[in-house]
């Protein structure tokens, strides 16, 4: 921001800060006077409170516990101890857990929500205990403590606790097991979800845990349940789904779990009419899940969803798309007779079925632009010329995206009609149309179309001048140029721009260079902007000279372009200047800098592009990575890797997709050890399933020693991959030593439905020495 | 269907200096959405190139009356009449009325006012309650061109959506297809354009009682927020109020404000001192 505000405390907060922050250095002594803080109504001073407490030592830490369980006077000041004990980092846990035998029931539930953030294995016998404790409120807050722990004994413990039978026990339970993501949850959450008490939250937990051997079991369950219930399944099972998109690629585990059922057309029935009562987010599942088991009679319904909400109706508009091909006429004369917003939703979905043809070219006259528009795009992805004279009529559109929208499509459908209805429209009075056929004309370049573009250049409206220069560069012949350079020299600044930019487009001589080598000089910062642009893009040598003069131009554009250009050039005079102006304080010079250091792909620009990654500012990180996933060197692997963990999404983003379009064995490596290391990974998971040389055995050999999470992560880059090396790779790896990678395996070869391992899994699922590999490939057989 | 790409790092520096000159964030899975809104402009002005605009809206002289162009793009103008109401109720029941009565002309600025039908609102409830003519009434928006609609005064039927059976006929009057705001409660609102980044512009407005800014901080990052916020408690008088939009909380920031509570609808107090 160019105006920052002054900070907002009022000057009694800041005073009462400073002091708070003076009391750090007094040790456990200060504990009562901060404490005597905390009832402070200004909330930054009590999170300077806690901020303090949370950062002090042991000491101080188990003043905090005793005070947990006698300073207990004010909500705020409870509070506060609660956040600062949470945030602290020494370990206090056994005090902790001695406050889980206190007998005020207020202090064991603090102690027991703390043990639980701490994420304590210490403290697992004693919460599992207190979760069977006759108060409610302290049994609630051991079982949600579980959760937050899991693990095998928390498990367990939640398990033993969700087949209680008691109502306030088994219901947390049944919640926090469906967050532990545990596989060991399934049979007990399936079995949960067919008593009637516990089907709907049961069903959430199903698909909150998003394994796909839960989608026969909900399935079979909705058969002949209530309304609500099937709209509880249909959540879960898209939940599912997408948790197995996300980890190997494919929902098809989910999908098929439908066509095994022998009342499938009843299930669509239900699916359907329970979609009456549904609110947004149910109808957004329902919607999807029509169109896994859609046919024509589920169109209907889903037409209807395209009155929704957005999210639904972008929903819907996709599910009808899948079943284009099998409901075309429905959906065609569901086109014909829409309103304009359904018009909007429905042409991407049949634009490029020829059968849509007659109803595309109507919607052409439609009174709403947008539809006007995606008429057009959907025409041109026809391949159809014969619609070619039909889009003419829209050259002269009104709306600018429609024109746009014709012309890009004549463009990219072209007929033998074309060229005769271009040169007709280049006579058009319509200034528009004419400008359209001149763009068109330069596509083509249409040799008839010459001596008219040439004549435009020089044409009394400027957008036609405009239009024409554009084109004029296409027609690869010196009276072009010749046009051009006229042009350079127009009275208008618009087309002398238009014209030097237009030399940049040309094939280049010594006729072009001297012009813009003169216009680098021109009155006009634009005219001397395009003018570096050109000799740039034609990577004229010998204005190396003339380039880095520009780098003191008065304006800040031509810097700039000068900075673009001499990235074209490959002069040591070029880099050397370039490397100087990395170090410009404008910090658009700074970046087009850095850009061109990128372009000119020399192991010398490594250090000033790795200095540059560790800059404040997201944009010039954003373009330093860019710049440096250019060079293509291999020392910048590691850098790419560190972007990966950046503050920024979008440099995250970016740093993520570098290393998944290498394929180095380095970067694999580096991905693999993003993996072991990250908890965030599908993004990681993604970028390793691209192809590359060497990238399978490299992730087989890593899944030898992986623990489960790591395993699942890699398996799951293997399935992402999808070659018939991965595959293979995946199948092998049910039979290796390691148990997680055998578990993950099985998974996979389940969420994939891998017909050809059924022999493997069947082995898998009797004689694997891994209970939880034996039950995945059991599931995987019966899917 | 777009002529124009608009690359994740000319998104990244041309969503930067938006945000820098407008206060208007866009996120990364905005860049379609940016693009759309940018390709016109940069069209019109001659640029085939995103990165073309961007060096304009930076460099050239001319770029003030083009990003305030592009702001017109770009702003959301979304409202209608009578919207969150019972806020508006309760600073004219109690906030106003008591400084009224104190005999004080308390002044009420609506920030970021869009095409204008809050401030009008806020006129025609402050005529229902016999003060009109004992208030100053200001009201900005960065947009000319919504500021040029709010003074225009006429309405169609999605800013008229949830009118007060009462009104039409009152303060509305039937024109063509819509209605249009009788002359008294428009000529009650004094209509200016203001930045709310741009602290001098905030800070020319002088001080105030009421300060409504609703539905426009969800438009910026937190660190705007906490800027223009600055800048608002800054143009507060001692115990005036700032109010912001339902699902605005201010709590996160450290606003120097007192939150308050009066109806189910939440205030922020500046201090008395």
């Amino acid at each position: 921001m160019n105006t920052k505000g002054a900070p907002l405390r009022s000057e009694r907060e800041r005073e009462r800060i400073k002091r708070v922050e003076a009391l750090r250095f007094d040790g456990v002594a200060a504990v009562p006077a901060l404490l005597a803080e905390l009832v402070e109504p200004s909330w930054a001073v009590r999170r300077a409170v806690v901020a303090v407490l949370a950062g002090a030592g042991r000491e101080t830490a188990l003043a905090l516990c005793a005070a947990l369980q006698n300073a207990r006077d004010d909500e705020a000041k409870i509070a506060g101890i609660v956040d600062a004990l949470t945030a602290s980092r020494v370990d206090v846990e056994d005090a902790l857990i001695e406050l889980t035998r206190s007998p005020n029931l207020a202090v064991v539930c603090d102690a027991v929500q703390i043990l639980g953030r701490h994420e304590s294995q210490r403290a697992l016998p004693a919460l599992e205990a207190l979760s069977e404790h006759p108060d409610d409120n302290v049994a609630l807050a051991a079982v949600e403590a579980l959760g937050r722990i899991g693990g095998k004994t928390a498990v367990d413990a939640l398990l033993k606790l969700a087949r209680s039978g008691n109502f306030f026990r088994s219901f947390p339970a049944i919640d926090a097991l469906g967050r532990s993501r545990d596989p060991r949850a399934l049979e007990t959450l399936v079995k949960l979800a067919g008593e009637a008490l516990y089907a709907p939250e049961a069903v959430r937990a199903l698909g909150r845990l998003g394994d796909p051997a839960a989608a026969p079991d909900l399935v079979r369950l909705a058969a002949g349940a209530s309304e609500s219930l099937v709209r509880n399944i249909a959540l879960a099972l898209v939940a599912i789904r997408d948790q197995c998109r996300r980890q190997f690629g494919t929902g098809a585990a989910v999908e098929r779990a439908f066509f095994s059922s022998p009342r499938l057309p009843a299930l669509r029935q239900q699916l359907m009419q329970s979609v009456k009562l549904a609110d947004a987010p149910e109808q957004l599942a329902l919607g999807q899940v029509l169109a896994w088991i859609g046919d024509e009679s589920t169109v209907p319904t889903l037409l209807s969803l395209l009155d929704g909400p957005g999210a639904v109706a972008q929903v819907a508009a996709a599910s009808l798309k899948q079943l284009a091909a099998v409901a075309e006429p429905q959906l065609v004369e569901a086109l014909r007779e829409s309103t304009a917003g359904r018009r909007r939703l429905l042409i991407p979905v049949i634009g490029g079925r020829a059968a849509a043809r007659e109803v595309l070219i109507e919607c052409l006259e439609e009174a709403d632009a947008g539809v006007r528009a995606l008429a057009c795009d959907a025409l041109a992805r026809l391949s159809d010329p014969s619609v070619v004279p039909a889009l003419f009529t829209l050259l002269g559109d009104a709306d600018g995206r429609v024109a746009q929208a014709a012309l890009g499509a004549i463009q990219s459908l072209g007929s033998n009609e074309t060229r005769e209805l271009t040169l007709r429209a280049a006579a058009s009075n319509d200034e528009r149309i004419r400008c359209a056929a001149l763009r068109i004309i330069g596509y083509f370049a249409y040799p008839e179309g010459f001596a008219l573009t040439s004549a435009a250049a020089s044409d009394a409206s400027e957008r036609v001048r405009d239009a024409a220069i554009g084109a004029l560069p296409f027609f690869d012949k010196p009276e072009a140029v010749a046009s051009l350079i006229t042009a350079a020299h127009h009275e208008s600044l618009r087309t002398r721009t238009a014209a030097i930019r237009a030399l940049g487009q040309t094939s280049g001589g010594e006729l072009v260079l001297a012009e813009l080598r003169a216009a680098v000089a021109d009155e006009s910062p634009w005219v001397r902007y395009y003018a570096c642009q050109s000799l740039g893009k034609l990577r004229d040598e010998a204005s190396t000279a003339l380039l880095a003069e520009r780098l003191s131009d008065g304006s800040g554009q031509v810097q700039v372009a000068a900075v673009d250009a001499l990235a074209h050039l490959r002069g040591p005079r070029a880099f050397e200047v370039l490397s100087a102006t990395v170090g410009s304080a404008d910090p658009d010079l700074h970046r087009a800098a850095l850009v061109a250091l990128g372009i000119s792909r020399r192991a010398e620009a490594l250090p000033q592009l790795l200095s540059a990654m560790r800059g404040d500012d997201a944009a010039t990180r954003l373009v330093a990575l860019s710049a440096l996933a250019e060079l293509g060197l291999p020392e910048v692997v590691p850098a790419l890797a560190r972007a990966t963990e950046d503050r920024d999404a979008g440099v995250r983003t970016a740093a993520t997709g570098f290393l998944a379009a290498r394929s180095d064995a380095a970067a694999t490596n580096e991905l693999i050890a993003l993996i072991v290391k990250t908890p965030e990974r599908d993004s990681l998971v993604q970028a390793l399933g691209h192809a590359a040389p060497g990238r399978v055995e490299a992730i087989t050999d890593a899944l030898a020693t992986a623990d489960d999470a790591t395993a699942a992560a890699l398996v799951g880059s293997l399935a992402h991959a999808g070659s018939p090396e991965a595959l293979d790779a995946i199948r092998k790896g049910l039979t290796v030593r390691n148990d997680a990678t055998r578990r993950a395996a099985a998974a996979a070869l389940l969420a994939l439905q891998d017909a050809e391992s059924a022999t493997a899994l069947a082995h898998a699922a009797l004689k694997d020495p891994d209970a939880e590999v034996r039950r995945i490939s059991a599931a995987a057989l019966h899917s | 269907m777009s002529a124009v790409a608009l690359s994740p790092q000319v998104f990244s520096i041309l969503s930067g200096l938006i945000e820098e000159r407008t206060g208007i964030h866009y996120g990364p899975d905005d860049r379609a959405l940016l693009a759309e809104k940018l390709e016109p402009r940069a069209l019109e002005r001659g640029f085939e190139s995103l990165l073309d605009y961007y060096y304009y809206l930076r460099y050239d002289p001319g770029a003030a009356a083009e990003l305030a162009q592009l702001v017109d793009a770009l702003v959301v103008n979304e409202t209608y009449f009578f919207r969150e109401r019972a806020a508006l109720d309760i600073a004219i029941d109690v906030f106003v009325t008591e400084l009224v009565r104190a005999g004080m002309r308390p002044r009420i600025w609506c920030a970021a006012c869009a095409t204008g039908e809050e401030p009008l609102t806020l006129a025609m409830l402050l005529d229902a309650a016999g003060l009109l003519d004992a208030v100053t009434l200001v009201a900005s928006d960065i947009s000319g061109k919504a500021l040029a609609h709010a003074r225009e005064g006429m309405y169609f039927r999605r800013s008229l959506r949830a009118l007060p059976p009462d009104v039409a006929g009152r303060w509305l009057v039937p024109a063509g297809n819509g209605m249009r705001v009788e002359r008294r409660i428009a000529q009650a609102v004094d209509f200016r354009r203001v930045n709310l980044v741009e602290q001098a512009e905030v800070a020319a407005l002088g001080q105030f009682d009421v300060v409504l800014c609703r539905n426009v901080l969800i438009y910026f990052s937190d660190t705007t927020v906490e800027s223009v916020v600055a800048a608002l408690a800054r143009a507060l008088r001692p115990k005036g109020r700032l109010i912001v939009g339902a699902s605005e909380s201010l709590l996160r920031f450290e606003s120097g404000l007192i939150c308050e509570e009066r109806a189910g609808a939440f205030f922020y107090r500046k201090d008395d001192k």
